[in-house]
């Protein structure tokens, strides 16, 4: 014991002796003759910026090259770009920032925006910035990122929702035009279903989204518009879908599952690039996938607003992102200089900015002003303009805390109708009562 | 006087050899229990301080999932279905097809071939098994078409989903189960089966009066780790229906991962998995008690 204690101190005798040989030489004073110099501007702090989006393959290599344009022109700010898939992006959110290792930069789904403001995992946004969005972007696209009243970040994508048709099969079940009243689909969609003698379809007139919340919710959310309801009172406190309008657009959506037209069942998603589907509510950011599905038969695809109820009124909803700067980010200042040179004009004299350029590039409507007339040649084509022309009456889905879970909850029972588990009376009361909660406990 | 040094020195070195598995043990097994009964008793979104800014809540957890919570309640049965249906038909199967290959010459071909399906990953089995029930375009469907039955919906009927989930289950499970019976068979002498034989015993009376009660420990091991993985169960029916339609295959472990990472209340889904822990418990229990006595030893 005596001899390892010995040892022991040997060591810590050694490492001393060298930590005080280590030591700097004390500075010299500088001779007489010399004047002193100015001291030299200082270099920026390198620094790495960590952005994390939901877009993946297809999507990263079309920004990335923005991120190096900007490193380019400021030296000292590289990124780390991180792709999640969408299923996976609010765990990391919510992960990252718990573990205090977050990303500088998040692409935020406007659902999550509440819970992610009011727990303080985004930063506010600077007043220039706030001012930036106010005055630059559409009204739908400052609505998804305006939470209580303050805007949280600069909208992005903005995706609204219309009637998308296969004009050939349409042509040949004697249509030359895509239905403008709910009673018109009915029609068309009849005409259009054709099943084989074992009583499966070879070919579907209309099929409802499913597989996620939004899926579900938002063409039904259409529906209930155009019919002339609300989803919630203007304060977003009060349930108002449990109306005559919501029952009615659900009542809709039952009659054709129970007449055969349609089916739960039915992979819309799939069916339609295949030419076996007449008609389907979906977004715009579809437009890519449906051209390298279909090639040539893209030209068979043609957009037309949603079908309207007894309101007669057009009407669709939308839903949106925005980038976010993590309140744990130690490069704030930065964050918001890089998002806003790239949401801004690109030169002097010109609207297009960067963001929108590569939104247009893949398929996805900008949300500011300036970009929407700066890329016509993208926009104004037959499938993205309907789209651009109904933000004229479009509604924001809104920003509500436990949004995810309230859509959830609203789809559980918009599917219940669709299985007959419930009546839509029954399924918009079930959903009426646990939005309610949901929201009095979250406020 | 040297012996007590050396066993108390043996002792110190045994404790040290062991303490790297302990603390690993504590850090990423006590420690998350301790910590996740401590959320559950709180309401906590994961984006704030568990232990300053989440609210205490108490038993507010709990007993919302027990006495509001319908999809809760639905889920918890999906679960309990799922459980005793995947035991009861894996078990029961597995065992008659290990007593009949113990009693046929290549069984060791046909072990291979029931086990494949438990080295295969279950997100390949579920994938393929989801294309072959499809409704529409489904091989199965287009046999039942061509022999001129009904098409039937299979994963897209709340009615038959379950059923659909639990047969898939069933298959990929029983390798496993059939490979440990067929193990327990040969610890069983052949002498015993001689003398029943001798005494005019068939086959039948053979497994129920000799093979039975003298597999009883192995049963026993099988229905409780399959009962635990049963009321785990969360790849399969997730993948294969994505726990639809309207519900009818939504198993707890999934209805936790939501509550958890989508609704964001970390402190109810927390809740969930001690309320799983004492299902677990009791069933375990039970099982333990009714198949405390049996074996080759015992007789």
């Amino acid at each position: 014991m005596r001899r390892f204690a010995g040892s022991i101190a040997a060591v810590l005798s050694v490492l001393l002796l060298l930590a005080g040989c280590g030591t700097k030489p004390a500075a010299s004073p500088a001779p007489a003759s010399e004047a002193p110099k100015a001291e030299a501007p200082k270099a920026p702090t390198p620094v790495v910026l960590r952005v994390a989006t939901h877009w993946g393959e297809g999507f990263q290599d079309k920004l990335e090259p923005y991120l190096h344009e900007y490193t380019k022109l400021n030296q000292h700010v590289t990124f780390k770009y991180e792709s999640v898939p969408f299923d996976e992006y609010l765990k990391k959110v919510q992960v990252s920032h718990t573990s205090g290792d977050a990303p500088d930069i998040y692409h935020v789904y406007s659902l999550w925006g509440v819970q992610l403001s009011r727990s303080k995992v985004i930063a506010e946004t600077p007043p220039n910035i706030s001012t930036l969005v106010k005055d630059q972007y559409t009204p739908a696209a400052v609505g998804g990122v305006t939470i209580d009243g303050k805007v949280w970040g600069i909208p992005t994508e903005i995706n609204n929702y219309m009637l998308i048709y296969n004009k050939r099969l349409l042509k040949e079940a004697g249509f030359d035009n895509p239905p403008k009243t709910w009673e018109e689909v009915y029609t068309v969609a009849k005409a259009v279903t054709k099943k084989k003698a074992d009583g499966s379809y070879e070919q579907a007139g209309i099929a409802f989204l499913k597989g996620w919340d939004s899926a579900v919710v938002h063409p039904w959310m259409a529906l209930l518009l155009t019919e002339g309801g609300q989803f919630l009172s203007a304060d977003n406190q009060t349930v108002r879908f449990n109306s005559a309008e919501g029952l009615s657009a659900l009542d809709f959506q039952v009659r054709l599952i129970k007449e055969g037209i349609t089916d739960p069942s039915l992979n819309g998603l799939g069916m339609f690039p295949t030419g076996q589907l007449g008609m389907i509510i979906m977004a715009p950011w579809w437009e890519d996938t449906l051209k390298k599905a279909m090639g040539d038969s893209f030209q068979d695809v043609g957009v037309a607003p949603v079908p309207v109820g007894k309101s007669g009124k057009p009407a669709t909803v939308a839903y949106s992102w925005f980038w976010g700067v993590s309140n744990l980010s130690k490069n704030k200042d930065e964050a918001w200089k890089f998002l806003q040179w790239l949401n801004t004009a690109q030169q002097e004299g010109t609207k297009g900015g960067r963001m929108g350029q590569y939104l247009v590039s893949v398929g996805i409507i900008p949300g500011r002003k300036d970009d929407l007339e700066a890329f016509p040649d993208q926009l104004n084509d037959v499938f993205t303009k309907p789209f651009i022309d109904a933000f004229a009456h479009t509604v924001a889905e809104p920003n509500i805390p436990q949004g995810q879970e309230a859509k959830t909850a609203l789809m559980r029972e918009i599917e219940n109708a669709w299985f007959d588990k419930k009546t839509p009376a029954e399924a918009l009361k079930a959903a009426e009562e646990q939005f309610t909660k949901i929201l009095k406990e979250a406020n | 006087m040297r012996r007590p040094d050396l066993h108390r020195n043996q002792k110190i070195a045994a404790y040290l050899f062991v303490s790297p598995a302990v603390i690993f043990y504590s850090l990423f097994f006590v420690f998350s229990v301790v910590f996740s009964l401590y959320i559950s008793f709180k309401r906590w979104d994961m984006l704030v301080s568990p232990f300053t800014e989440a609210k205490w809540v108490g038993l507010e957890n709990y007993r919302y999932l027990l006495a509001e919570d319908e999809l809760f309640r639905k889920v918890m049965k999906n679960t309990l279905v799922y459980a005793f249906g995947s035991v009861g038909l894996a078990v029961s199967t597995a065992l008659v097809l290990a007593f009949v290959m113990s009693r046929l010459k290549g069984a060791a071909v046909f072990r291979t071939l029931y086990f494949l399906p438990a080295v295969t990953t279950v997100v390949a089995i579920a994938n393929v098994w989801r294309y072959l029930l499809d409704k529409n375009n489904g091989v199965i469907n287009a046999l039942l078409s061509s022999m001129g039955l009904p098409r039937q919906p299979f994963l897209e009927s709340p009615e038959q989903a379950m059923a659909t989930v639990l047969l898939v289950a069933l298959w990929s499970g029983m390798g496993g189960a059939i490979l440990i019976f067929s193990a327990g068979l040969q610890g069983i002498p052949e002498e015993l089966y001689e003398a029943g034989r001798i005494d005019g015993a068939g086959t039948l009376q053979e497994f129920r009066h000799l093979t039975l009660p003298l597999l009883r420990p192995t049963i026993l091991f099988v229905m409780v780790t399959s009962f635990i993985g049963g009321l785990q169960a969360f790849a399969l029916p997730l993948i294969m229906t994505g726990g639809g339609p309207v519900d009818s295959t939504r198993v707890l472990a999934q209805y936790m991962y939501e509550t958890a990472f989508q609704n964001m209340r970390m402190g109810r889904a927390s809740a969930m998995v001690f309320l799983l822990f004492v299902i677990i418990l009791i069933v375990t229990l039970i099982q333990l008690r009714v198949f405390r006595r049996g074996g080759v030893e015992s007789y």
